[in-house]
């Protein structure tokens, strides 16, 4: 076969598929039309129709059918459907009818009657196309005599000759009797419900009229109206007795429209204001209760009506509070929730919105519903005015804590992941949003992402060099990865632009204060005295600062300048005991004996006697040098002396003297010793067992410094006794513990901390955080009784 | 406190605490110290010492010691300015609503629409049926 043939024939065999193909689409379209199913024909049929135009008017019938059956969920597609029918089939008034209802429904009057009068004018215009149009005519302006009004029959020409000059405000159609309306006896003949429908209007016509008594018993009869008119006959009654000031008929007569499907906006505005009265009455009478009930139904009518949301939002808060107030935090958050919803519907934001979102982040909290709490402060960060200048009633302090706050409730909600992704997005969204960016840097830096903070900081301040707030937080991003160097930087930076921020020099006087404290403790002594010279000059009434200036000082050999500085805590903080104690502390570890007693002298003359025992306590603790020294740490001592231990001795004796019946003083001076000065705590254990020698504790504890300070053997001893004594007594977790301790004394490790005078807390871990959340560090084991500080 | 409740372990401590624990929702119940102190909410550092001295003068703890706790810990709770802030941000905030609430407004007229929706039930903007439209296909 030649080439040429081998085409052609080709090109005959894929014609002839081609038909067939097309063929079967129509079949197919017009087995899915007669099936109902619309969609399916009109794809068909839109594929054959370009080779068949045959199919065009079945086509366009299909669009037309289905226009008429579209959920109401998709309002635009029966307009759709119906413009490309009069496409297909321009010359059909039915299609040109349906498409002007379709506008005349969804209030496009323009386009209605638009499409109205292309159908009058085509041939065989459907029957009520002229008084549809004569309706959108009134709609759009019943002072102009509808043109569609010839075409009219006799009984709709009537009907509008009634209706527009209602619609103008004319009432004279009240005034004349039913049957001298020509039009209503052809009306009566042609729709059923018309003469009702008369008296109706009559009633409306009356009610405009301003007679309200001919216009209840003209809406009085309620046979047979169909429902749309019965609705408004209940709107209308509704509207009689509220103007008598009945505020309960109207509501029953309003409830009964819109039960019949009425729900133009007056009605659920006036049914909302219909609960009002008695919601008013029950705040007056303080019924929260009463009222919440009445402003929800006010708001199932209207959910934005405004007054009906100040009462359901004040008397949900009353409850609120209350339950607050009987820790009913849960059902607190619930009643503030609801008022924050219905606030938000009908209110812009403003005090009160603010005032919600507080209190439910409060009841939030208090509920553990960290996720809502959370929500909470962040929707009240929203509210924060862009303008810097704008008055506000939140301090910058304030905003930093919710934001603080909101990130901790967050973590504990475990939901700081999602939270980053929507704050990217929502700067990536708007790039120059900083007040998002520091938002995101927060929690950033609490999820651990200290890199991505720092980078977000650095493009914060790209944009606004100025914004004092990401510089501070760029100085403490360096602080918290101890780049010391570069936080000052920063700060310095801040007080070229603001000198006097008493915020920033405060921040910056801690900051130095940090690393002057380092320094010292790594050392270097000289540079540590720098920085904190430094630092008392942005900070120049801080005890602290001036104390390690002193204690500094007085490494360097500097005794007189280290007196002065002294002298400056003394001025500023000398009336407290902390001052004066961690004075003498200074003075022990420089052992300057005449030093020592100058300054405890002068704590006992600058302070109202008597002075607290623990003052007695920790500085004749401070004596003595630790059980041995501490591989692992900074010396505490410089030598073992016996005058120094003699000294801190008598001092804590005297702190016994001062309560010589205070179980609990040696109990805190057991405490204090299992740290480091473990044969004194022994001591202390010893006496607390003779004065109670029935109580197990008491010898549990005594075992326990005993063994550790290298009587083991007596140690177990005494354990022993405590648990012996604890079985007698039926204390039998005690015992439990008593025994325990014994077998772990004989622990290598514990044998080895012993030796060499390890802080036992370093080698057996710290109690959970939680447990201890406002106690300093506790070592390995404690005496169960609590300590006092 | 009883022997037993003296037990040391940590474990234990925390076990007892959660048993004396109250229901979630069902915590701690509100208290304002603003209240207790009886101060404004805006009243100055001084104001606060000041009121607290007056309320420890009035309730004394060793003929009050209950009042007294609640008057110490009110004290502590507004001492300093980091803690008065946490304190002022967990306080329930007033609402700035009128308790003299405006009377309700009405919409008493007869409105147009509601006109033309009567006669709208006579024309064909509110049927369905539209079978005698049909074409034959």
């Amino acid at each position: 076969m030649s080439k040429h043939k081998h085409f052609s024939h080709h090109a005959r065999r894929s014609s002839k598929q081609d038909a067939s193909f097309q063929e079967s689409l129509s079949q197919r379209g017009r087995n899915a039309f007669h099936a109902g199913r619309l969609g399916e024909a009109i794809e068909h049929w839109e594929r054959a129709a370009k080779k068949h135009p045959e199919i065009l008017p079945a086509l366009a019938e299909a669009y037309f059918r289905r226009s008429l059956n579209h959920p109401t969920a998709a309002p635009d597609q029966p307009l759709h459907d119906l413009l490309r029918a009069t496409e297909l089939v321009p010359n059909d008034a039915i299609y040109y009818y349906h498409l002007a209802l379709a506008h005349h429904r969804r209030g496009e009057l323009d386009a209605a009657l638009i499409a109205y009068a292309i159908g009058a004018g085509l041939p065989t215009p459907p029957r009520g196309l002229a008084f549809a149009m004569a309706l959108a005519q009134l709609e759009t302006d019943p002072n102009v005599e509808p043109s569609a009004l010839n075409r009219l029959a006799e009984n709709e020409r009537a009907l509008i000759n009634t209706l527009a000059p209602l619609l103008r405000g004319d009432t004279a159609f009240a005034r004349q009797s039913p049957t001298a309306n020509s039009w209503l006896q052809s009306l009566v003949a042609k729709f059923s419900g018309a003469d009702q429908m008369a008296t109706l209007w009559r009633g409306l016509a009356h009610l405009l009229a301003g007679d309200t008594a001919a216009a209840q018993s003209a809406l009085e009869p309620a046979q047979g109206l169909v429902p749309r008119a019965q609705a408004l006959r209940h709107y209308y009654l509704g509207v009689l007795a509220a103007r008598r000031g009945d505020w309960s008929a109207a509501r029953v007569d309003w409830e009964q429209a819109r039960a019949r499907g009425l729900d133009t906006a007056w009605l659920r505005a006036n049914l909302a204001a219909a609960h009002l009265p008695s919601a008013q009455a029950a705040v007056q009478a303080e019924n929260w209760r009463g009222a919440v009930e009445h402003a929800r139904a006010a708001l199932r009518a209207q959910a934005d009506h405004p007054t009906a949301a100040q009462v359901a939002v004040l008397a949900l808060h009353q409850l609120a509070n209350a339950a607050a107030h009987k820790g009913h935090w849960r059902e607190a958050m619930d009643l503030i929730r609801e008022a924050n919803e219905i606030y938000a519907k009908a209110h812009k934001t403003d005090s009160t919105t603010r005032a919600l979102l507080q209190n439910l982040a409060i009841a939030s909290e208090q509920s553990e519903q960290w996720e809502q709490a959370a929500q909470s402060w962040r929707d009240l960060i929203r509210t924060k005015p862009r303008s810097k200048k704008a008055k506000d009633t939140f301090t910058d302090a304030q905003w930093d804590w919710m934001r603080r706050r909101a990130i901790l409730d967050l973590q504990r909600a475990g939901q700081l992941a999602p939270v980053i992704t929507l704050l990217k997005q929502k700067v990536k969204a708007e790039p120059k949003d900083i007040a998002t960016r520091l938002e995101l840097v927060e929690v950033l830096m609490a999820n651990q992402k200290e890199t991505a903070a720092g980078n977000e900081l650095q493009r914060i301040l790209e944009i606004d060099p100025q914004y004092a707030a990401a510089r501070l937080k760029l100085a403490e991003w360096h602080v918290h990865r101890h780049e010391w160097h570069a936080a000052e930087q920063q700060m310095h930076l801040l007080l070229e632009q603001d000198p006097s921020n008493t915020t920033v020099r405060g921040r910056m006087a801690n900051l130095m204060h940090q690393r002057g404290r380092s320094l010292h403790t790594d050392g270097r002594v000289a540079a540590a005295r720098e920085v904190l010279e430094q630092a008392v000059t942005f900070a120049p009434d801080d005890v602290e600062i001036y104390i390690d200036l002193g204690r500094a000082d007085l490494d360097l050999r500097r005794r007189d300048a280290a007196r002065a500085d002294f002298e400056q805590a003394y001025r500023i903080g000398g009336k407290k005991l902390a001052t004066h104690e961690q004075i003498v502390r200074c003075w022990i570890i420089d052992r300057q004996h005449d030093e020592v007693e100058k300054a405890m002298a002068r704590a006992e003359t600058d302070l109202p006697p008597p002075l607290d025992p623990l003052f007695y306590v920790h500085t004749g603790l401070a004596c003595f040098p630790p059980t041995a020294p501490n591989p692992f740490g900074p010396a505490r001592a410089k030598r073992v002396d016996d005058e120094w231990e003699d000294l801190g001795q008598a001092w804590i004796e005297r702190a016994v003297a001062l309560k010589p019946d205070d179980d609990e003083l040696l109990h805190h001076i057991v405490g204090d010793c299992l740290d480091m000065q473990l044969p004194v705590g022994a001591v202390y254990a010893e006496r607390l067992t003779q004065r109670t020698p029935d109580d197990p504790l008491a010898w549990i504890t005594w075992g326990f410094l005993r063994a550790m300070s290298g009587q083991v053997n007596e140690g177990k001893e005494n354990l022993k006794h405590g648990a012996r004594l604890a079985r007698q007594q039926g204390l039998s977790e005690m015992e439990q513990m008593a025994n325990d301790l014994r077998r772990e004394l004989d622990t290598p490790v514990v044998s080895l901390a012993s030796s060499l005078g390890l802080p036992l807390g370093a080698l057996f871990g710290q109690p959970e955080e939680e447990e201890f959340e406002d106690a300093d560090p506790e070592p390995f084991w404690t005496p169960p009784r609590r300590r006092r500080r | 406190m009883d022997a037993h409740s003296q037990q040391g372990a940590p474990h234990e401590h925390s076990r007892s605490k959660e048993k004396d624990k109250p229901a979630l929702g069902e915590l701690q119940p509100y208290s304002d110290p603003y209240l207790i102190l009886d101060i404004p909410r805006a009243a100055t550092s001084e104001q606060i010492k000041d009121a607290y001295f007056g309320q420890v003068r009035a309730h004394p703890p060793e003929r009050e010691p209950d009042a007294f706790k609640q008057i110490r810990a009110a004290y502590d709770r507004l001492r300093t300015p980091e803690r008065r802030v946490e304190t002022d941000m967990l306080l329930l905030q007033e609402v700035d609503l009128a308790t003299e609430l405006t009377a309700p407004a009405f919409d008493l007229d007869v409105h147009r629409e509601d006109l033309l929706s009567m006669a709208r039930a006579f024309s064909d903007l509110e049927r369905t049926d539209f079978r005698e439209h049909f074409r034959k296909v």
